[in-house]
């Protein structure tokens, strides 16, 4: 098992009332796992994704890596694990707008003090994320399914166990939806452990499993079964 | 065409100085019974200057790579040529506080230097930017 | 393809390279605190080295002149504008029996035409070899014998032919020594022996060239242009002063001490200003730096934001941070220093004559060391002001905050 989210329960206070963003969920991610968790806004999905990538603490649970609870490491410690065991990719436009593409991709591969030449590995990235032709453009020139597929690649250099992507389709049109989600699919199918946050109900037929996400709570879904939300 | 315009409007500028400015702007001493030597250098500074406005002007009209960094060329050594000129070839009188010891020599010094370093960087950018251009000819 | 590893300077470099507005401002800031603690410091240790020339090169404690002439004397002390006047040589006499002098030698001054091509009128000071105690210590510095007819000790502005000579009121004369720069009146002066001076000003008076009312009126032979004094120790220089008012007439006294101090008050005026200048410019350059950062930083949270989620420490957000600005300090401050430098060096003499206070240059020792200082301290004004916001960057889980607040 790459992650193991087990227990995790995150409170918020509002005013004086306290309401559970995310309630008592456990969750494995495992090599070849696409997991689709569906939710509303508001529904705590990205808290939990923010509790996952070690961002926000949680009240109560723990979240295993390599058998040890993330949450009691140092800040060097927790940064290694967001850099090498997993790969973000972030809500919306994600790459810095002063770097080219292929820097944009290579610049995890540096932010943990790595001095070894990266500009070969990021290539062969963006060549399977079939944008190898835009290596040198900047941001600023690239479509929003352009801008994903850097994000993705970049999410890829560090080889990590997992994938964990925060609504990687919402600013994007249909056919785009279906290009990043059959790559994201294909990301899972050569072994790593992918999770995304998403409304688009579209998602679930890549998905290998699939889950609702309503006030806090986590529901594993038949396939046919999420059509209600 | 942003190089062109700048780089031209800046030797165009520069030239004029050297060449109108010891007349008026930084003059020389006023000639007295006899002309001294700051009056040959200025009078030698308005054809440079002349020569560096017009090779700027030129700057703007050509747009092919070589032949601008050609006059790039051309204006460097103009450019230490208008160095010398007061400081070497020439001089100024020789009171240091006289007029054109104390204002006249600095500026050109200091004008002919912006030359010499501008046109150097302008030839060596031109330069690569040719050469970039042949790579990708032959690709 | 770019091989190099993205490391913290390079991503920093990008980012300045990407915003050139935003760099070149925060540069610009930069550059004017380098160009006026530099120019700054310059200034005002040239004024002070100009001062220490000075009183170096009085040497005598009360100068009488001509009455009515004290202006016309510190012309040639400060800035060599070419005088003549006259008195009786039996008031040297006269001076030095007054209660309290130690020591008098006379002084002889005539000026010249523009002599050879481009020589503007230059300062003759004939000395009495016999008496002088005044310019004897410091043309020793450059000559050890005595000046003879015929010779001439020259000061660091005149310009000699190259045969080595001089020629004024068609006679030549040899140059035997040059003085060091002194940003006085000295500079535009030459020293020969009070005969050679006489002889000179009587050949010109009677070729009629160059005099004026003065040289045609005066008796040359017993004329004398001020006499130097040097007071006894342990008297009250006023008291001196009185003494010889009261037994000598027609005479002006000039203070050497007044003429100095007056100087030296202008230069702590102009010192203290500068300093206070230089602090407030430092205070102000730092509030500026610190708002920009923490401007800039707040419109860039995302980027720190996902820099973060792809795994750079706390640490290293602080490090990026303190980085580009950094970088900006340094480059602003070398070319504020190059400006100052352009403006300083290449027209000193223009800076002096403006200013109307001897001005010397400090050496390049010094210079070095101020350029040192003001690079350190203009330098250091960038990551200081960075950082509060380096601090606050590091501090705050943006991307939390950026997703939360949807």
């Amino acid at each position: 098992m790459a992650i193991a989210v087990k227990n995790i329960t995150k409170e918020y206070k509002r005013g004086k009332r306290s309401f559970k963003a995310v309630d008592d969920v456990s969750l494995g991610l495992h090599p070849g796992d696409f997991i689709v968790i569906i939710g509303k806004s508001g529904s705590g999905k990205s808290t939990l994704l923010n509790i996952i990538a070690g961002l926000t603490y949680p009240t109560d649970g723990r979240v295993e890596a390599d058998e040890s609870n993330i949450f009691t490491l140092t800040d060097k410690q927790i940064s290694r694990y967001r850099n090498q065991t997993i790969g973000y990719i972030p809500q919306g436009h994600s790459t810095l707008a002063d770097l080219n593409v292929v820097d944009n991709v290579r610049l995890p591969f540096h932010l943990n003090g790595e001095k070894r030449i990266s500009a070969d590995k990021a290539e062969e990235l963006l060549t399977r994320v079939g944008i190898h032709a835009l290596a040198k453009n900047f941001p600023k020139h690239l479509s929003g399914g352009e801008l994903k597929r850097v994000a993705i690649a970049r999410a890829l250099i560090n080889d990590p166990e997992a994938i964990i992507a925060d609504e990687p389709t919402s600013d994007l049109d249909k056919q785009t939806t279906a290009e990043v989600l059959t790559l994201l699919r294909s990301v899972a199918e050569g072994g790593k452990a992918v999770l995304m946050v998403t409304h688009d109900l579209d998602a679930v037929k890549y998905a290998t499993r699939s889950f609702v996400m309503e006030s806090g709570v986590l529901t594993e879904q038949k396939k046919e079964a999420v059509l209600y939300v | 065409m942003k190089n062109r315009l700048f780089s031209g409007i800046l030797f165009g500028v520069l030239g004029l100085l050297i060449a109108i400015g010891p007349q008026t702007v930084f003059h020389v001493c006023p000639v007295g019974d006899i002309p001294m030597k700051c009056h040959w250098t200025a009078r030698a500074e308005i054809g440079l200057g002349v020569l560096i406005a017009i090779s700027g002007i030129l700057l703007l009209l050509f747009s092919k790579a070589q032949v601008r960094m050609g006059l790039s060329i051309s204006l460097f050594f103009q450019g230490v040529l208008a160095f010398l000129v007061p400081n070497v070839l020439i001089g100024v009188c020789g009171g240091i506080h006289m007029d054109c010891h104390k204002l006249t020599q600095p500026v050109l010094t200091i004008l002919s230097a912006l030359i010499i370093i501008a046109s150097a960087i302008n030839g060596i950018y031109l330069y690569q930017i040719d050469k970039r251009r042949n790579d990708s000819n032959v690709r | 393809m770019s091989a190099k590893p993205m490391t913290i300077t390079r991503l920093s470099l990008y980012n300045l390279r990407g915003k050139p507005f935003r760099s070149g401002s925060l540069m610009a800031v930069v550059l004017i605190l380098a160009f006026a603690l530099f120019g700054g410091s310059v200034l005002s240790a040239s004024l002070k080295n100009g001062l220490s020339a000075l009183e170096g090169r009085l040497g005598a404690d009360i100068a009488a002149v001509p009455l009515g002439y004290e202006n016309s004397y510190q012309g040639i002390i400060l800035s060599g504008e070419p005088v003549k006047f006259y008195f009786d040589k039996s008031i040297e006499q006269k001076i030095k029996k007054v209660d309290g002098v130690e020591k008098v030698t006379s002084q002889f001054y005539l000026s010249t035409l523009s002599a050879d091509c481009c020589s503007v009128p230059v300062q003759i000071i004939g000395i009495d070899p016999n008496t002088d105690f005044v310019t004897k210590p410091w043309i020793a510095e450059v000559y050890h014998n005595e000046l003879k007819d015929g010779q001439m000790i020259i000061g660091s502005d005149i310009l000699p032919k190259k045969d080595n000579t001089l020629t004024f009121f068609n006679q030549k004369f040899t140059i035997v020594a040059k003085l060091e720069k002194t940003a006085t009146g000295m500079d535009n002066s030459v020293f020969v022996n009070v005969s050679t001076v006489k002889s000179l000003a009587e050949s010109a008076k009677q070729r009629g060239l160059g005099t004026n009312a003065e040289v045609q009126e005066a008796d040359l032979e017993n004329s004398i242009s001020s006499v130097l004094i040097k007071t006894k120790k342990g008297i009250d220089l006023d008291t001196v002063a009185t003494n010889i008012r009261r037994s000598v007439d027609g005479v002006s006294l000039v203070k050497s001490k007044n003429l100095f101090e007056s100087f030296s008050n202008n230069l702590d005026i102009i010192n203290s200003f500068v300093g206070i200048f230089s602090l407030a410019l430092w205070i102000l350059a730092a509030l500026v730096l610190t708002l920009l950062f923490s401007v800039t930083i707040n419109n860039r949270k995302k980027e720190f934001s996902v820099l973060r989620i792809l795994g750079a420490t706390r640490r290293k957000l602080a490090g990026a941070v303190l980085t580009e600005s950094l970088i900006l300090s340094i480059t602003g401050s070398v070319v504020g220093i190059l400006l100052s430098a352009i403006v300083i060096f290449p027209f000193s003499t223009l800076i002096g004559e403006q200013l109307g206070l001897p001005f010397l240059l400090p050496g390049v020792d010094d210079t070095l060391g101020y350029l040192l200082i003001a690079f350190l301290l203009a330098v250091v004004a960038g990551p200081l002001s960075a950082i509060y916001s380096a601090v606050k960057i590091s501090r705050t889980e943006t991307y939390v905050t950026l997703r939360e607040g949807e």
